[in-house]
C-alpha cells in the first residue's frame, strides 16, 4: 500500500465547482480514492486533497460534468520540478558547485606538529617561502617542499606533508645531536675540536701531547691516554708491559684566530618622491593575480606601497588590497668615514655573536677595509681563547680516528 | 460485552459504527455521502444513515469506508433504512 501519509509524498489540493458534490465523493469512495480535507464551501464548490496517483481517476469520473481548478501541489516531486524550472536556481546551483570545488583546491590550514628546537613561525616562514601558505594551491611539488625544508633548516632528518581536505599537516622530525660521552671506565684521549694555537694545558690525567705554542688541527691528540710504563718486575711476564690506557682529564686552552669578510655599501642611495603617483586595486582570487596598478607602471624608480581591504581564506582564497606607486628619484651619496667605522663595529659585534663560542675570551681585534667600485670589504680579523678538546675513546686493534 | 456481541458488532458492516471524541467523529461503514456541508454531514451506512450536525465541520480524510470529520460537533442523529428494507420505520 502507497504512504498517503507522508508530506513528502505528491498530493494535488483542487477546486470542484459543480452540481451534486455528494455522487461525486460517493462514487470516489466506492473507486476506493482517497481524499483529504474536504470543505464544502456551498452547494456548487468545494475543495479536496488528493493523492498524485489518484488525480487521473479523479478526472475521469469527473467528466466534464465538473470544473476542476488545480490550487497547490504539494510534496517533493514538484518542489524539485519548480526548483529546477527555474534558471537562477540553476545557475546558482552550478555556481554553488563550483565554488564548493575550487575551494578544495587550496590550503584553508596548516598544522604543524613535531617541532622541537624549531618555533612554529620559523617553520611557517620556511614553508612559506617554499610555496606552503594559507591560501596556496594544493597543486605543489612536494618534493621541492621538502628539499626547500631541508636546505633551510637545519637537523631536520625527517618531514611529510599530508592533505587532510583543505588542512595541509607538516610533520617533522628533528635530529639530535648529542656529543659521544665516553664512560669512566674506558681510557680515552682528549682530542682536539677545531683548530688553534695551543695556550695553556692542565692534565689531570694522562700525558700532555701538545705544548703551548703548538698548531693543532681538529682530531689532533692534546693529551693522550697512553701513559708510558717502565716495569720494575724484572723476571716476570709484567715487565714486557710498557704502557697503560687511562680514562684523560683535563682542560685545554687555544687561541683561535677567525677571519671574517664583510661587504658594506660604498653610497647611500636617497630616495626623493617626484609627487607622480599611481593608483591600483590588487585582487587575488585562487591562482588568478591582477594588479591595476602594473598595467599603466612606466617608473624606472619606485616605492610600492599596499593598503589591504579584504583578506579571506575560505570558502576560497580572497585577496583585495588598494596600491599605490610612487615614483621617485634615486640620489647616491658617498657614505663617510665615520659610518663606515660604525657600521664595521656593528658587524664585530654581530660576528663575535654568531661565531665566537660563549665562554671565549677576546685577546685581539682587527678590522681591514678594502675599497670597490661600489662596495668597501671589511675584513675582521679576531683572536679568541677558548677551550678546546672533546674526549675520544681509544679502541685496541683499531686506528684512533 | 459478551464474545457474542463483540462478534456481531465487529460483523456489522452496514450498520452505522462512529467514535466521538471532541472535536473528531470517526464514521466507519460509510457507503454513500447523503449530503455535505458546513453544518452538516449525511452519510448512508448500509441499512440506516447516519447525521452530524455543528458547525464549521471538515472532512479530514475518506479512504476505505472510513471517514474522519472534525468540526464543533453539536448532535448525530440516526436515521432508519431505505424503503422495503430491514430497518425501516
Amino acid at each position: 500500500m502507497r504512504n498517503r501519509g507522508s508530506f513528502l509524498e505528491h498530493s494535488i489540493r483542487i477546486k470542484v465547482e459543480g452540481f451534486e458534490q455528494e455522487k461525486l465523493l460517493t462514487e470516489c469512495v466506492g473507486r476506493g480514492i482517497s481524499m483529504k480535507d474536504i470543505h464544502s464551501v456551498n452547494d456548487l464548490e468545494m475543495s479536496i486533497t488528493l493523492m498524485e496517483w489518484d488525480y487521473q481517476e479523479f478526472l475521469r469520473i469527473t467528466k466534464n460534468r465538473y470544473q476542476i481548478t488545480v490550487l497547490q501541489e504539494n510534496g517533493y516531486k514538484p518542489v524539485i520540478k519548480k526548483t529546477f524550472q527555474k534558471k537562477s536556481t540553476i545557475v546558482g546551483l552550478i555556481l554553488f558547485a563550483f565554488i564548493l570545488i575550487y575551494q578544495s583546491t587550496f590550503v584553508s590550514e596548516i598544522r604543524i606538529l613535531g617541532y622541537e628546537k624549531f618555533t612554529e613561525t620559523e617553520i611557517r616562514e620556511s614553508l612559506r617561502e617554499a610555496g606552503l601558505y594559507e591560501g596556496s594551491s594544493k597543486r605543489l611539488d612536494l618534493k621541492q617542499l621538502k628539499l626547500h625544508i631541508y636546505q633551510d633548516l637545519d637537523n631536520i632528518t625527517w618531514i611529510g606533508v599530508k592533505y587532510i581536505g583543505n588542512l595541509a599537516e607538516v610533520t617533522i622530525i628533528e635530529g639530535t645531536i648529542t656529543p659521544k660521552f665516553v664512560d669512566k671506565s674506558k681510557p680515552c684521549h682528549i682530542i682536539a675540536d677545531k683548530t688553534g694555537y695551543i695556550a695553556q694545558t692542565i692534565a689531570r690525567e694522562g700525558v700532555v701531547a701538545a705544548a703551548p705554542g703548538t698548531y693543532v688541527k681538529p682530531g689532533d691528540i692534546l693529551i693522550s691516554g697512553i701513559v708510558p710504563l717502565k716495569s720494575t718486575a724484572y723476571g716476570t711476564p709484567g715487565v714486557e708491559l710498557m704502557e697503560r690506557y687511562v680514562h684523560s682529564e683535563g682542560e685545554v686552552y687555544a687561541k683561535v684566530p677567525y677571519r671574517l669578510f664583510y661587504y658594506q655599501e660604498k653610497y647611500e642611495y636617497k630616495k626623493e618622491p617626484t609627487k607622480n603617483s599611481i593608483y591600483g586595486i590588487r585582487v587575488e582570487i585562487g591562482d588568478l593575480k591582477i594588479n591595476t596598478a602594473k598595467i599603466f607602471y612606466g617608473y624606472d624608480n619606485s616605492v610600492y606601497t599596499e593598503r589591504n581591504v579584504l583578506h579571506l581564506i575560505r570558502p576560497i582564497p580572497i585577496h583585495l588590497g588598494f596600491v599605490r606607486i610612487d615614483e621617485v628619484e634615486v640620489t647616491k651619496l658617498e657614505r663617510s668615514q665615520s659610518e663606515l667605522q660604525k657600521e664595521a663595529n656593528r658587524l664585530v659585534r654581530q660576528a663575535i655573536q654568531e661565531k665566537v663560542p660563549k665562554n671565549s675570551q677576546i685577546l685581539n681585534k682587527s678590522l681591514k677595509f678594502s675599497s670597490g667600485e661600489n662596495i668597501i670589504g671589511v675584513v675582521i680579523l679576531l683572536e679568541t681563547l677558548e677551550k678546546i678538546g672533546e674526549k675520544k675513546e681509544i679502541v685496541i686493534g683499531y686506528p684512533i680516528n | 460485552m459478551n464474545v457474542k456481541d463483540e462478534l456481531l458488532f465487529d460483523f456489522s458492516i452496514n450498520m452505522p459504527r462512529l467514535l466521538v471524541s471532541g472535536k473528531t467523529c470517526i464514521i466507519d461503514n460509510v457507503k454513500k455521502i447523503v449530503f455535505i456541508t458546513e453544518n452538516s454531514i449525511i452519510v448512508d451506512n448500509g441499512k440506516r444513515f447516519s447525521a452530524i450536525n455543528g458547525d464549521r465541520l471538515r472532512v479530514k480524510m475518506i479512504e476505505e469506508e472510513r471517514m474522519i470529520v472534525t468540526g464543533e460537533l453539536l448532535s448525530i442523529e440516526f436515521y432508519p433504512g431505505k424503503k422495503g428494507e430491514l430497518h425501516e420505520e
